[in-house]
């Protein structure tokens, strides 16, 4: 495999400074010289589960053409971590390359369910691991690989599958083909379920977050107006025009 | 495939001609026969081979399988049911999929997808019965 998956969890607390979210999207571009950082998923867990802030759990995607050694990168991501991690938080990491059938069981069950530290700990024998102070994170970090892996939940907050493109550079209203030069497949919800027109716009309220989908950015629209579609399920909020 | 795709997709949203389908079919090794109905045909392989769009209105024993269906058992069935709200929380084995009498997969991924979402307490597949779902009957 060429890739590396990076999960991790329990960050930060409420109020901290760098959200878990952006701990990983730092740590990728730590890594961008060496390997390509293609992305950043978040994926969310039951709400019970310990020590995830919103029940969020991110894992960072690397393609690295199989050149970087895991046990280093694990290494490194700890250190990094450690830096900047909330001193109150319980970190989580998992590092691999492929996550075992096992740990995409166990993050569809603590999608679902409140699951403990006693069940993540036979899947965890057979993968590089860190924990740090309490190590809770580590529930959300395992489910984040094995979610990621399975391909089919979770979010994309960053996508650089072409290099100088990400999903922060777009306007409230993007063009299909502006997504689709990016990577990110939009698929229509209509019952006709007919491909969006290239130069079709696409109202994405300022959250372009594509479902991680058969292992793919995805965006599901709805048709809004000829040529108009807005992304499905997010709140309407007015347009300041 | 990949005139044929690039076609398919040009006539989702411009006019083309039988002479251009007959065109690309000839350049991607295609056969053809008929009239203006060329048109269609080759655009529905283009899209087909795409992946992205369109929806089954058959997939193996679709129209016999129970409703409500558990989320383990639609996969066995090859059919992928996943969550499209602001969540997107994996769907667990034993949830039950609500299919109001018609299960209408999408084209995605180049598989059956069917899209589902929350609806008063109980996960509902997306999706009515076709225009055309006579036809295949």
């Amino acid at each position: 495999m060429s890739r590396i998956l990076i999960g991790l969890d329990d960050t930060d607390c409420p109020g901290a400074r760098i959200s878990t979210a952006r701990l990983a999207r730092m740590l990728g571009e730590t890594f961008a010289k060496r390997a390509k950082f293609l992305g950043a998923i978040s994926h969310m867990l039951y709400r019970g589960v310990e020590a995830t802030t919103n029940n969020k759990a991110s894992c960072l995607i690397l393609e690295d053409g199989g050149q970087l050694d895991i046990e280093a990168v694990l290494d490194e991501a700890g250190a990094f971590i450690e830096r900047h991690a909330e001193p109150s938080s319980g970190p989580g990491l998992v590092v691999t390359r492929e996550a075992p059938p096992e740990a995409v069981r166990f993050g569809i069950e603590a999608s679902n369910r409140l699951v403990s530290r006693a069940e993540a700990r036979p899947c965890l024998a057979s993968l590089p691991h860190r924990l740090f102070g309490v190590g809770n994170g580590i529930i959300g970090a395992l489910a984040a690989v094995g979610l990621t892996e399975n391909g089919w939940s979770g979010r994309w907050l960053e996508y650089r599958q072409v290099r100088g493109l990400d999903l922060r550079g777009f306007d409230r209203d993007v063009q299909v083909s502006a997504l689709t030069r990016l990577g990110v497949f939009v698929v229509s919800l209509e019952n006709d379920a007919e491909a969006p027109a290239p130069q079709d716009l696409i109202d994405t309220r300022r959250w372009l977050r594509p479902q991680l989908l058969a292992g793919q950015p995805v965006l599901p629209v709805r048709r809004v107006g000829p040529g108009l579609w807005e992304i499905a399920s997010v709140k309407r909020t007015e347009r300041s025009y | 495939m990949a005139p044929l795709i690039e076609f398919g997709l040009t006539c989702t949203h411009e006019v083309t001609t039988l002479e251009r389908a007959k065109e690309v079919a000839a350049q991607a090794g295609a056969q053809v026969f008929g009239a203006i109905g060329v048109i269609g045909a080759v655009a529905a392989v283009g899209l087909t081979a795409h992946g992205w769009s369109g929806r089954f209105i058959e997939f193996g024993d679709l129209r016999a399988l129970p409703d409500p269906i558990r989320v383990d058992d639609l996969i066995a069935h090859g059919i992928m049911p996943t969550p499209i709200d602001r969540a997107t929380r994996a769907l667990a084995p034993g949830a039950l999929i609500h299919c109001g009498g018609w299960l209408s997969p999408r084209l995605w991924a180049g598989r059956p997808v069917a899209p589902v979402e929350m609806k008063y307490g109980r996960f509902v597949a997306l999706g009515a019965r076709p225009r055309d779902a006579e036809t295949a009957e």
